[in-house]
């Protein structure tokens, strides 16, 4: 599992995730996917478009990072999950919180941007 | 035809890391759908998890038995512990206006199979749970 910054600005944190965020994924990421969030308390985008799998440990880091955000009055927005990570995205619940964009202009546009 | 594979799994993080290298080195190489075998990789991610961390009551590690039937039509997993006596299927879907995170602990990952999989059958046997999760290998 690897995290890429792709964009940090005052008012915006951009990654990306890649490959597959499982039991070992979530220990290779965790830590710093928290540190770029919920320890930023910026608007996020997650570029998931290279996500291959992800399961409730995933869906839990993502969840409670995202709620850390919207505490502060900010948000996260995943872009572009492959099917079968937007389908376990969508049977958690996590849309309710953390809403999904096809692109990252999509993305953009529902932060306010 | 259909094949059969048994394992045995330590109830530990490196256990539950090994297994699922395991099954997926012998399922990758079939060139089965990719959404069959990303719901297999859920399907034991999630169950032995469960397992592991609140299955048992004390801190030592147990074994549990992993079996793997193939098929063409469909790839079956049955978990068998002998842990405290739990019926997954008895765990109620969240209202929907429950948050993932407020779930119960365990719950998440049984709403997620209960979602992905095709079926989920329990029984309780010599002081055994013995559960049965099945994965379609095609549509429809």
């Amino acid at each position: 599992m690897d995290l890429k910054v792709v964009d940090i600005k005052p008012g915006l944190t951009h990654i990306s995730l890649m490959g597959k965020l499982d039991v070992e994924g979530e220990e290779q990421i965790g830590r710093q996917f928290e540190q770029l969030t919920s320890g930023a308390s910026k608007p996020t985008v997650v570029d998931m478009s290279e996500v291959t799998y992800l399961a409730s440990l995933g869906i839990r880091l993502l969840f409670t990072c995202a709620k850390s955000l919207a505490a502060g009055g900010k948000k996260m927005v995943v872009v572009n999950p492959q099917p079968m990570v937007e389908e376990t995205l969508r049977t958690s619940g996590t849309i309710t919180l953390i809403p999904i964009a096809r692109d990252v202009e999509e993305a953009y546009g529902i932060l306010g941007m | 035809m259909s094949d059969r594979h048994s394992f045995i799994m330590k109830t530990t993080r490196d256990g539950l890391t090994d297994i699922i290298r395991r099954v997926n080195a012998l399922l990758e190489p079939r060139q089965l759908p990719e959404n069959a075998l990303y719901v297999v990789n859920l399907v034991l991610e999630e169950i032995l998890t469960n397992i592991v961390k609140y299955g048992f009551d004390d801190d030592e590690v147990h074994d549990l038995d992993v079996r793997l039937l193939v098929g063409a039509e469909e790839i079956s997993i049955e978990f068998e512990d002998s842990g405290r006596e739990f019926d997954p299927l008895s765990v109620s879907p969240p209202p929907p206006d429950e948050s993932f995170l407020d779930m119960e602990p365990g719950g998440r990952g049984i709403h997620l199979v209960r979602h992905m999989s095709n079926s989920m059958k329990y029984r309780r046997e010599r002081d055994k749970n013995i559960l049965t999760v099945s994965v379609r290998l095609r549509e429809g």
